[in-house]
């Protein structure tokens, strides 16, 4: 999941992105099946926004708070861990529906499959 | 029950919930949902001050009487500013004074061996149950002082229960009467409160 240094130049992500946009075939740069916009929107997601998910949640606990207060300070408050929390919920549904577009356009059935299976089939 | 036991580990050690200061107090405070129970006996001594009101507390204490509500107030008493966070998502920071529950239980006589539950029932038909570990916090209080003030009708006078590290719906207003049990079982549809009975959590700590 982590991208290589080859793939992280401006020409490569810039390339990818375009890519993307034109609703292209992705030409894979590394040996991963993986395009490197793809590697990092799911680290991100991973890594960042889901524990940013989950301590905006717990930051709005009369209980977890009372434990925890710390969390109130990450955020300013229970207020503004709400607000930040329903914008991460706006995102997530983006994400979402982002990510059922690239599968739709890889091929809903193979994707699924390669899912299940761990078999990756190269589309000719 | 993940949570539930997630949170109490946690809160083992009976650590308040963040108490602000009078700059960070929502003035009015605001009143929400009940405000004024149609209740002929509620009425009655709301239009009296509550000067003749009593507060009964039964069951599975060493003495059961009832108190008045300046009796309530002779009782050492705990002034708090703390957070209420509403269900419904919003949240206000207010000054409570009042009575702790457990002092308010230590005037009839303590709680009984047996003793599990508190349950209180408030004049809009409302009943909320607590267990033991919440009761006994230094933070849940009877309060009848708000913002400095009497409690206000729209907040819950004559007494409304602060329990400061659950949400809103836990904290009831219009404060009847306490009755400690030893099971919820029988009580309402069983859940341990009116909120739980309709679906939401009966431990409120999330």
């Amino acid at each position: 999941m982590l991208p290589e240094r080859s793939e992280l130049t401006t020409a490569n992500i810039w390339a990818d992105l375009r890519d993307h946009l034109r609703w292209r075939s992705r030409r894979h740069t590394s040996g991963s099946a993986y395009g490197t916009l793809q590697k990092t929107s799911y680290l991100l997601l991973i890594c960042v926004f889901v524990p940013f998910m989950i301590l905006t949640g717990v930051a709005q606990s009369p209980g977890y708070t009372a434990a925890m207060p710390v969390l109130l300070d990450l955020f300013g408050g229970r207020q503004s861990a709400r607000t930040l929390h329903t914008i991460g919920t706006v995102l997530l549904v983006l994400f979402v529906v982002v990510h059922l577009l690239e599968i739709a356009a890889a091929g809903f059935l193979t994707r699924v499959r390669s899912m299940i299976t761990g078999k990756e089939s190269i589309r000719g | 029950m993940l949570t539930m036991s997630s949170n109490r580990l946690l809160l083992s050690g009976q650590q308040l919930a963040r108490e602000y200061s009078l700059s960070d107090v929502a003035d009015p405070f605001p009143t929400w949902n009940q405000t004024n129970p149609k209740n002929d006996e509620y009425q009655r001594h709301a239009a009296e001050g509550f000067r003749n009101w009593q507060l009964p507390i039964s069951g599975l204490v060493a003495r059961p009487s009832a108190l008045s509500l300046d009796q309530i107030k002779g009782l050492a008493s705990r002034t708090q500013i703390t957070a209420h966070v509403c269900e419904q998502g919003w949240s206000a920071i207010g000054e409570w004074t009042g009575a702790p529950l457990q002092r308010v239980l230590e005037a009839a006589g303590g709680v009984t061996a047996a003793a599990r539950y508190v349950v209180v029932d408030t004049y809009d038909r409302w009943y909320e149950a607590y267990d033991l570990f919440e009761v006994e916090h230094p933070q849940t209080i009877l309060a009848y002082r708000l913002n400095g003030r009497d409690l206000p009708r729209g907040n819950g006078a004559p007494l409304r229960l602060r329990v400061e590290r659950q949400c809103g719906y836990k904290n009831l207003k219009f404060v009847k009467s306490i009755r400690v049990v030893d099971s919820i079982a029988g009580i309402g549809k069983g859940t341990g409160g009116i909120n739980s009975d309709a679906g939401f959590h009966w431990f409120a700590g999330v």
